[in-house]
């Protein structure tokens, strides 16, 4: 029990630390960088709209929401304080609305999408994973191993302008393509209220269809090897033979050795599998024009809208160093083996 | 000895598929296991020994098929069935109700995730479904308390908080859970150290003389044969070469190379004799030839013994049965 | 009679001699390596002959937009009449050459860092894995978005950068075979030897890593290739002569939407397809040569 609550308290610290320090780099790159974003638009303001000194200080102090005549330190104090509270301060580029609802707003979309595709992937993968270790022998194997390792290795974007293109753009000889692609941009077509409706649920996913498809796809072929590979390794320890000699069940020696076994050591991969999608989801979404976060942080970047910017940013590591912490949680309390040993170092 | 067989495995052949070929690791292998007999399985690390074991329980690794051949089992309620023919549902249902295995170092044959405990619940339920989970510890207790644990805190504890001895005690009481009546160890010492070898051997003994079953064990340590066997089996490259009581295995061994191991063991005490290695190498048992396997090794070689197979011979007095052209004879 | 020695230390052997046969077996043991080293080498050859035999007109051409295939431009052209083969055969130096740069700094700075801990140990060590613990958990590409909005990035600045942001991954593996190094009996017996430092560093250590490095620059280069694809694709790169800067074209045009011009988008997109590929395929079967016991 003792040796539990020290891993989950180490893990715990970790991931504070984590969020504390990408915190300090954003910090950092507003506040001190040479050439930052304050700097600059105070510059600007006094240059092109020819304001005092104080005033654009002034300005830009309630734009950045940071107390500009503040000591740095101070500064980076009350920083901390507010990012603690989730309050990231205004978006620039719609001035009065408040970082966090904007995220509130797109962040489930992009939760939504991810996690299909993710939990598709995995369910497919995994199976077929498992089943491919006991079917070693079979002519298959090789074909669908070789198809996972192609999979795997395409970036997920190009497999999403592949998506686009058979769905979207070939007619197939028909009149149409088979997806009304331009009818599918945003997360729900226009005049259906969104809530828990069959209309707007069906719509919603039809419009997260290639979205999901696409990190599914991308993903897949991972969930496929990893089970594989860990599966084969698990069926040749000596607790599932002897299992089999004491005439035990195959579907429980299924679930009971192998299954539980074999999972393990992919479960921490999941964490960090959710951390490349979520970062492949950028260019995910612009590319189906899927209104999520990714999105939205492309268009803060180019508009440079700081407060939006680092906000999207942080959001995005804290899901991942989350998902992460609980990923090992979750691995700790299935596998007894790991907090005697992984419980006192880092 | 009158005693009636229950095992009988006959002219078994096992072949690995591999890349250059078949390679047949166990050939034309034939033995007996009376009730209540030790059997030891001896010879050199890939000479079929382990093969022939797995064979016996069907947990032969992939790639490997038995192409000829019958392992005969004597049923408790007196029936005789080939484990080999027999339905996998049939089969399920004899696997450590009455014939029952422990592995190699036997390390990790718990389940690393669960508590032991689970081990022995599965084991039980496995083949008596209406036991309860109460009467099944009860019985693991008393066993596990016979093989000298602290029966609670096994129970109770993960794989890996036990010692490597401990593991292989629990093992042991494991697979007396059903009271098998034959047990099967491949390897049971090679992973403990001297003291605890001991300690097991002796416990294997005992245990033998309470619950009288049968043990066919495979090794390549001589010294724990002479304690543990009845009989001990002598395989060379994939064949049984020799079969003898044990005291006369290791007093007059007939084949050549069962006297060469027993050369090379070492003597505490007895004498100053020299320790003699047999030289040379197992051959390759994908281009086998039509002679004896040891031929190439042997010093007691003749034209004929590269030419033609040797048959199983039985000795004089009865009691050896070997394949060689040239044994020892006489004294 | 003589006999050989039965066992030869690397030293002792031939390395050139070792490095051919390695090589060797690297490209032809299996098929999809040998697919790998092929398609690579294609890639490479035709990045360094096509300014002279596919020069690119960057002219643009009124009469002649969006053609389909024909003998004249056999991949057809672009919004702007370009020949889009011209494109494909130059368009994968420019990546080529940046993910060898990253690769190399990041390899550089993984070895230094990787060793110099695993050598070290102790607390720099810990803390060093700490770092590089948490640093894993940032993810890259949005990372790079952001800091494309304080920082000006051309394609030299950017490869540098990915370098100096790869350090963690690398370090960490670089770690742990050097770890894992440090405990087989050849360095063991250096050390008890009391051979200096940098004699194990260099003649003992560093000859080993050579296949662990190779391994590492290929999945580097595909990190990299990916990274700078998707980040010129959405535009945070400047548009220079590459495949992503086609697709981002493509797309930005409107001609993905076009089903009569699927092969201006098809084209580039099966090119990065390739070219990572094949990285991958090489990888593995470099892996082959020198972790062995990783095969099956």
């Amino acid at each position: 029990m003792q040796t539990t609550i020290r891993f989950i308290v180490n893990r715990l610290l970790k991931m504070l630390f984590t969020i504390w320090l990408v915190t300090t780099i954003i910090f950092f790159l507003i506040r001190l960088m040479p050439s930052n974003p304050i700097d600059r638009y105070i510059e600007t303001q006094m240059v092109q709209y020819g304001l005092g000194a104080e005033e654009a200080k002034a300005q830009a102090s309630f734009l950045f929401s940071m107390d500009l005549d503040q000591s740095l330190l101070e500064q980076y104090g009350a920083y901390l304080l507010k990012v603690i509270q989730l309050d990231f301060g205004n978006s620039l580029l719609s001035p009065g609305v408040p970082v966090m609802s904007i995220i509130a707003e797109r962040l489930p979309w992009t939760l939504f999408t991810v996690g299909s595709g993710l939990l598709l992937s995995f369910v497919i993968g995994i199976s077929a994973g498992a089943l491919l270790a006991y079917r070693r022998d079979r002519w298959y194997e090789p074909v669908v191993s070789g198809v996972s390792s192609f999979l795997s290795s395409i970036p997920d974007f190009l497999i999403a302008i592949f998506l686009l293109i058979l769905f979207g753009v070939v007619t197939w000889g028909g009149g149409n393509p088979i997806l009304p692609i331009d009818m599918l941009r945003g997360n729900y077509s226009i005049g259906v209220t969104p809530g828990w409706n069959l209309a707007f649920l069906t719509d919603a996913f039809v419009h997260g269809l290639l979205p999901i498809l696409t990190y599914a796809i991308s993903q897949v072929g991972i969930w496929v090897l990893l089970m594989k590979g860990s599966t084969i390794s698990t069926l040749s320890a000596d607790y599932v033979t002897l299992a089999k000699v004491r005439g035990i069940k195959p579907r429980r020696i299924l679930t009971a050795y192998v299954g539980r076994n074999a999972l393990l050591p992919i479960s921490t991969e999941f964490a960090m599998r959710l951390g490349f999608i979520i970062g492949g989801s950028l260019i995910i979404e612009q590319l189906f024009v899927y209104q999520g976060i990714g999105l939205e942080l492309l268009k803060a970047t180019s508009g440079q809208d700081y407060p939006l910017m680092q906000g999207i940013f942080l959001i995005m590591t804290i899901a991942i160093v989350v998902s992460s912490f609980l990923a090992e949680i979750f691995y700790a309390v299935l596998d007894p083996r790991i907090k005697a040993t992984k419980g006192a170092i880092t | 000895m009158e005693t009636t067989p229950l095992l009988e495995i006959e002219n078994l052949s096992i072949s690995f598929k591999t890349k250059r070929g078949y390679l047949k690791a166990v050939n034309d292998a034939s033995l007996v296991i009376h009730e209540h007999e030790s059997v030891a399985l001896i010879g050199e690390s890939g000479c079929g020994k382990t093969t022939l074991s797995t064979a016996i329980v069907d947990i032969l690794p992939l790639g490997a098929r038995v192409t000829e051949g019958e392992i005969l089992y004597k049923q408790s309620d007196g029936n005789t069935v080939d484990l080999l023919t027999l339905k996998k549902k049939k089969f399920r249902t004899l696997l450590w109700s009455q014939i029952a295995m422990m592995f190699q170092a036997s390390q990790s044959s718990f389940n690393p995730v669960k508590k032991v405990r689970m081990d022995f619940i599965d084991a039980a339920k496995a083949h008596h479904p209406r036991m309860t989970e109460k009467e099944i510890l009860k019985k693991s207790e008393k066993l596990l308390t016979l093989v000298m644990l602290d029966a609670e805190r096994v129970l109770n504890a993960y794989p890996h908080e036990l010692s490597g001895g401990m593991k292989q005690r629990a093992l042991l009481a494991l697979a007396l859970l059903l009271e098998p009546k034959l047990v099967i160890l491949d390897e049971p010492t090679t992973a403990l150290d001297l003291l605890t070898q001991e300690k097991v051997v002796a416990l294997l003994n005992e245990l033998k003389e309470e619950f009288s079953f049968s043990y066919l064990f495979v090794t390549h340590d001589l010294s724990i044969v002479s304690e543990l066997a009845d009989r001990v089996v002598t395989m060379y490259a994939g064949r049984i070469i020799e079969t003898a009581p044990v005291a006369s295995f290791f007093q007059q061994p007939k084949h050549p190379y069962s006297r060469g191991l027993i050369d090379a063991m070492p003597k505490l005490a007895l004498e100053q004799g020299e320790l003699v290695s047999i030289p040379g190498t197992p051959p390759d048992l994908i281009e086998q030839t039509s002679g004896c396997p040891f031929a190439p090794r042997c010093h007691r070689k003749s034209s004929l013994c590269t030419e033609q197979m040797p048959p199983m011979t039985t000795s004089q007095d009865s009691q050896h049965e070997y394949a060689c052209w040239h044994p020892y004879l006489g004294v | 009679m003589t006999q050989p020695a039965v066992f030869q230390t690397i030293s002792q052997s031939s390395k050139w001699k070792k490095t051919l046969v390695q090589a060797r077996y690297a490209i032809f043991h299996d098929v999809s390596g040998f697919i790998g080293f092929v398609i690579l080498a294609l890639i490479c050859i035709l990045s360094v002959i096509s300014p002279w035999v596919f020069p690119v007109d960057s002219a643009s051409n009124a009469a002649a937009i969006l053609q389909p295939p024909s003998t004249e431009h056999i991949l057809g052209t672009d919004h702007l009449g370009r020949d889009i083969f011209a494109q494909i055969a130059n368009g994968g130096r420019d990546l080529l050459v940046m993910a060898l740069i990253t690769a190399t700094l990041g390899i550089f700075l993984g070895v230094i860092l990787g060793a110099f801990s695993a050598i070290i140990g102790g607390k720099v060590d810990s803390l060093l894995l700490l770092l590089a613990d948490v640093w894993l958990s940032i993810p890259r590409l949005p990372l790079l978005v952001v800091l494309s909005a304080f920082i000006t990035l051309n394609s030299v600045t950017f490869a540098v950068l990915l370098a100096i942001l790869s350090w963690a991954g690398l370090y960490r593996t670089i770690r742990a075979e050097v770890l894992s190094l440090k405990e087989r009996p050849f360095i063991e017996a250096a050390f008890m030897q009391d051979l200096s430092l940098s004699h194990i560093v260099f003649k003992e250590i560093a000859p080993n890593l050579i296949g662990f490095i190779a391994i590492n620059y290929t999945l580097l280069m595909k990190a990299t290739i990916y990274a700078q694809v998707g980040l010129v694709f959405l535009g945070i790169l400047p548009l220079e002569q590459n495949w992503g800067v086609m697709i981002n074209q493509a797309w930005t045009q409107g001609v993905i939407y076009n089903p009569d011009s699927i092969v201006y988008i098809l084209a580039p997109t099966l090119m990065i397809c390739l070219l990572i590929v094949s990285l991958v395929w090489v990888g593995k079967s470099l892996e082959d040569v020198f972790h062995p016991s990783l095969r099956k």
